[in-house]
């Protein structure tokens, strides 16, 4: 409930640091058929929820959390990454959107969703590759 | 601009002779501006002219409309059977889009559509066949992947470009698409995905 202090969502911070990384679950329905290269249907915000693709800020998040987080960890899945310096110097954005339940949480922006989504895929790579068919992240 | 009576009257077309028929005479008779200024109070030889006029404009139409025919048959695209099967096989493999089920990425993906699936598949054969009327050869193939939404995502990556357009699970929007060339020349906006793009396939070969 609101206005109880355990509760109270975390404060967005200023992400200044080119440096920083920020990760994002994929699972391997959106990467093609040898399940490495990504799709860009990787990178889609959840519509009329999200105002943005959600990534989790290092500062807060390590990729084996973010894999962690998935609802369906049955899915097979990995994480990839990108950093700050890169989001900006491809005319993207990125701001700390933090939540209840995920300090981390961080929103990437740009001009349009097609654009957004296509930049991503040439600027994320693995943080953690996805498991081989059959096989489970432990 | 006002033309006067007068100017009308001075007035002189710049080739002032041709060859008019005469009413019940199928020989043909060289006049000049001013036997067309007499004729013309004879209702006869005014109806007759109309209809020679008439018959000459529907003999050029026909003959127009041969030559075009002519000049489309010759520029039909050189593109191979094998070609047209390379576009058949990719767009068979994209099938399996349809077996993915509602949340099949635990964020809450909706299915796939097969009527989606099939204005994806329109978009990318309208636009090979606008590259090969266009350009005489095969389009560089994209993938159909699945795209955010229920919507998908056709995508072609070269080593000049890549090109990312939206087929929305909704059929009245717009498809979004965004390119570009190796960070350059960015093309981006919306379009109708039921209808051949000239402006699109031709940005795949600049």
């Amino acid at each position: 409930m609101a206005g109880n202090v355990g509760e109270a969502r975390p404060l967005p911070e200023r992400i200044d640091d080119r440096e920083d990384l920020f990760y994002r679950w994929v699972p391997h329905t959106f990467t093609n058929s040898r399940g490495r290269t990504l799709n860009a249907g990787a990178f889609g915000r959840q519509e009329n929820v999200e105002e943005g693709v959600s990534f989790d800020w290092s500062r807060y998040a390590t990729p084996e959390q973010t894999l962690g987080r998935s609802a369906r960890p049955e899915i097979r899945a990995g994480v990839v990454k990108t950093t700050a310096g890169q989001i900006w110097d491809s005319e993207l954005k990125v701001r700390h959107a933090p939540e209840l339940d995920n300090r981390a949480h961080s929103l990437v922006t740009g001009p349009s969703e097609t654009r957004v989504r296509k930049t991503l895929v040439s600027i994320c790579t693995w943080a953690i590759e996805l498991p081989t068919e059959g096989q489970g992240h432990t | 601009m006002t033309v006067t009576q007068q100017e009308l009257a001075e007035r002189r077309p710049e080739a002032e002779e041709i060859e008019v028929r005469r009413p019940g005479d199928s020989g043909t008779y060289p006049v000049n501006f001013d036997d067309i200024v007499r004729s013309v109070s004879d209702k006869r030889v005014l109806a007759t002219w109309l209809l020679d006029f008439y018959k000459a404009f529907k003999d050029l139409y026909a003959r127009m409309a041969r030559y075009e025919m002519i000049l489309h048959l010759m520029a039909r695209p050189k593109v191979s059977d094998e070609d047209a099967l390379l576009l058949e096989a990719a767009i068979a493999e994209s099938k399996s889009i349809l077996r993915l089920e509602s949340d099949f990425d635990g964020r809450g993906s909706p299915h796939y559509s097969e009527a989606t699936w099939q204005r994806a598949v329109q978009f990318v054969r309208l636009q090979w066949e606008e590259y090969a009327r266009l350009f005489g050869e095969p389009m560089p193939l994209p993938e159909l992947q699945p795209g955010p939404h229920g919507s998908i995502d056709v995508y072609w990556k070269t080593p000049d470009f890549d090109l990312l357009v939206n087929i929305p699970a909704d059929p009245k929007k717009e498809a979004e698409f965004s390119g570009d060339r190796n960070g350059k020349r960015k093309f981006d906006g919306t379009l109708d995905p039921a209808r051949p793009n000239r402006g699109l396939v031709s940005w795949l070969v600049m």
